[in-house]
């Protein structure tokens, strides 16, 4: 039988934050806490901005064509995280997701949908992952 | 000596939402990083050093090689700083994935669609096995 931990928490013993889990190459450690994805958010973007499943996400506003912002329900340490996206593009068109540090912080962030020429663009799948340090 | 655990499966107390540890090592991601518009680390993960090599020109080199050449995915995103005209983009450049390192470019297309590298802050996370 396959071994099995039941636990709801885990804890390092020497840091509580730090839990080194062994690589696929079974010699190399790679942390546990700062390798997990600590949010993702991926929701419907046009007409009435809704979620459709998410990760550490308190909220998603729509902040007008291509303008998004989500509130993270445990925030980052700082506005040092790295977040990725995607989204599908228009039948002519391709978009991107970009951030504004202007307008990031450690607990929430905006961010845009962009087409081809530069304006925003409001697409019916938005994904967005963000990896870094939680507070 | 750290204590360790070996164990295959991971439930919650409950005995629900169970995980295999397989899946903890194989998706937790193995690399990221946040880079500054001058080319410097803000924070990152099993990143030993990143290269500024001009504009718009950046490497990353894992301290902890992973297991190809190519055989990693890497995600890559900007911050365009509300920039409302030209078309931000991040990408790897061709040929230099390796499992130690690779070199990305950043660039804007204006509206004549001319190329123009370009410093940006800029994200990347890397998933994959480790060597």
């Amino acid at each position: 039988m396959a071994s099995q931990l039941k636990v709801d928490t885990i804890t390092g013993v020497s840091t509580a934050g730090s839990i080194a889990v062994t690589g696929e190459g079974n010699s190399t450690t790679t942390n546990l806490q700062q390798g997990l994805a600590k949010h993702f958010c991926i929701f419907n973007g046009t007409g009435t901005v809704a979620v459709d499943e998410s990760f550490n996400n308190s909220s998603l506003a729509d902040n007008g064509t291509g303008q998004y912002a989500v509130t993270f329900t445990n925030a980052f340490k700082n506005l040092h995280f790295a977040l990725t996206g995607a989204t599908v593009g228009n039948d002519e068109a391709f978009t991107y997701i970009a951030t504004d540090a202007a307008v990031k912080t450690a607990s929430t962030t905006r961010f845009r949908g962009v087409q081809y020429d530069g304006s925003e663009f409001d697409t019916d799948v938005v994904d967005i992952v963000s990896h870094g340090d939680l507070a | 000596m750290a204590s360790e655990l070996r164990v295959n499966i991971l439930k919650d107390a409950s005995g629900n939402n169970s995980i295999a540890t397989s899946f903890v090592a194989r998706g937790s991601a193995k690399s990221w990083a946040a880079v500054t518009a001058a080319g410097a680390l803000s924070d990152s993960l099993n990143v030993s050093s990143h290269d500024d090599d001009g504009a718009g020109d950046g490497g990353v080199n894992f301290t902890s090689n992973m297991d190809g050449a190519a055989t990693y995915s890497i995600s890559m995103g900007v911050d365009d700083a509300g920039s409302s005209s030209p078309i931000y983009v991040v990408n790897l450049t061709q040929g230099t994935q390796a499992s130690g390192a690779f070199d990305y470019e950043s660039a804007y297309a204006n509206s004549n669609i001319d190329r123009t590298n370009n410093d940006a802050v800029r994200f990347v996370s890397v998933h994959g096995d480790l060597a």
